[in-house]
């Protein structure tokens, strides 16, 4: 079960024009995997999140998902004009499907990020912490196999971004759906992810497993910091 | 016993001044509204000082007091009302039809590459016509009863409605729409759901714009071979020196578009609540 792969790609190419932006890319996450890529601006990294999401489908080569994906953007993303909670259900009365109890479901996911009494709020009134909680709610209320998130802390203080953080890693640990984040922030990937791949010219040009050592080592240094990692520390 | 007191007074205070703060807010807004009254009462005042000193002839500007008596009578005549019900309808009727027309080809032309391509380029073109100076050609192609009225009032209302729609759409936020891609939405709901409410707040502009075109409209097209209607009591009190019923319609038509506009800004209210400011 372990070794079930959620995404696999092989040999994937995406070109502009003469430029390839995706060289032949072969990527595999496992199911439930928590994987970190990075990359310079130009990589490919969007690019290749945008064909996972199913964005773009204009490709060459093999790629697929196995199961529902969600996506986490670097802004929230939000329909300024619904409430919080009708935010969070935006993706789940899709395609004639109906839901049961979409006020319900909406609380219970927002409570998962803190903020359950802010359902009736609208999102213009919303911090930007807030509003990215909101947009991982949305994501993870569908229950997807594959999240992608897509530097959704960029934009986020610092402060907010440790919170954030280890929301993520809670959120992770009880929904259990495998990660893909891409980001640019190293100590970021150590920090989440349970392996590390740097993009590079439209190929993976690395491989790190992030070991248990430098992750608790630097939980001790943040908890010395005063940020409390104890509780998303995994096993 | 003291420990509940005190819950119970705390709990109380915070419940009151919750309910201060509105009526505090209403307040200060109504004494902002009451200031602003100020000058416009002012001039009034002076007007009819400046008229019963003889400074301004009754031949050519009556006084306040003077213009009230002549309402007073236009309405008790019915005269006033049968004239307002005659341009009321035909400022609907064309309004109606401005709104349909502009907004539905606003919307194709805003969601279909191929419809903007075919209805974009004549639209803005069109829209540099002075349509006002239309009337001649519409004499000609509608006669002189209600048609070229409300034809008038059907295009002046059309052309802002149809850049406003178009703007909003063609606005809507990509980003919006992928992530809704990303969730399953069909291109029917994004269209539903995202692209179409992105377009509301311009929308609404177009509205007030539109409607401020239709009243303008109507007081330059009921002035020309009128029988009927405000623009027709204007024409006849002109031509036999009557300035106090000329300014009594005109203040009609003031009203009426303020009204109007009021009715919109009820809309924006209820439809933009989640605007923060």
């Amino acid at each position: 079960m372990a070794n079930e792969l959620t995404v696999h790609v092989r040999g994937l190419v995406k070109q502009f024009g003469d430029r390839h932006v995706l060289d032949g890319l072969d990527l595999a996450v496992r199911k439930g995997e928590f994987v970190a890529l990075l990359g310079r601006s130009g990589s490919g990294k969007s690019t290749l999140l945008r064909i996972l999401s199913g964005l773009d489908r204009d490709v060459t080569g093999e790629s697929t998902v196995d199961g529902t994906v969600s996506v986490a953007f670097q802004q929230p993303r939000l329909l300024d004009w619904r409430t919080v909670w009708r935010n969070v259900v935006l993706g789940l009365g899709v395609n004639g499907k109906k839901v049961a109890d979409p006020r319900g479901t909406a609380e219970r996911a927002l409570a998962e990020v803190h903020l359950a009494e802010l359902a009736d709020a609208w999102p213009q009134t919303l911090s930007g912490g807030e509003a990215q909680r909101v947009s991982l709610a949305r994501a993870l209320v569908r229950e997807p196999d594959l999240l992608l998130l897509d530097e959704p802390f960029a934009a986020l203080d610092a402060l907010t971004r440790l919170a954030m953080h280890r929301l993520v890693r809670q959120l992770w640990i009880t929904h259990r759906p495998a990660v893909l984040l891409v980001t640019h922030d190293v100590d970021e990937a150590l920090v989440l992810a349970d392996r590390i791949l740097v993009l590079d010219s439209g190929r993976i040009i690395a491989e790190h497993i992030v070991t248990e050592p430098h992750a608790r080592l630097r939980t001790e240094v943040l908890a010395d910091l005063g940020v409390n990692e104890s509780e998303v520390h995994v096993a | 016993m003291s420990t509940s007191t005190d819950l119970l007074g705390r709990a109380r205070e915070r419940t009151a001044s919750k309910d201060v703060r509105t009526p505090r807010r209403i307040g200060r807004w109504r004494v902002s509204a009451l200031l602003r009254l100020i000058s416009p009462i002012a001039l009034v005042l002076l007007w009819q000082l400046l008229s019963s000193a003889g400074a301004i002839s009754e031949d050519k500007l009556v006084s306040p007091v003077s213009i009230g008596a002549t309402a007073g009578q236009l309405i008790q005549s019915g005269e006033l009302g049968d004239a307002m019900v005659v341009s009321l309808r035909r400022v609907a009727i064309g309004f109606a039809i401005g709104l349909v027309v502009g907004a539905v080809i606003g919307i194709a032309a805003g969601l279909s590459r191929w419809s903007d391509l075919l209805i974009d380029p004549p639209m803005q073109m069109l829209r540099t016509l002075p349509f006002l100076g239309l009337i001649p050609l519409f004499i000609i192609w509608f006669g002189i009863g209600e048609a070229p009225k409300i034809a008038l009032v059907a295009l002046g209302t059309a052309f802002p409605l149809y850049v406003n729609v178009h703007a909003g759409i063609k606005d809507a936020d990509r980003r919006l729409v992928e992530a809704t891609t990303v969730l399953g939405y069909s291109r029917w709901e994004r269209v539903r759901h995202v692209i179409l409410p992105s377009a509301v707040p311009n929308s609404l502009v177009g509205l007030r714009l539109g409607l401020a075109a239709a009243w303008l409209s109507l007081v330059v097209g009921e002035q020309i071979n009128a029988s009927a209607g405000l623009g027709y009591m204007i024409n006849n009190a002109s031509e036999f020196g009557r300035n106090d019923i000329v300014l009594v319609a005109l203040l009609v038509y003031a009203i009426l578009g303020l009204l109007t506009d009021g009715v919109v800004r009820l809309l924006e209210r209820r439809l933009l609540r989640w605007r923060t400011s």
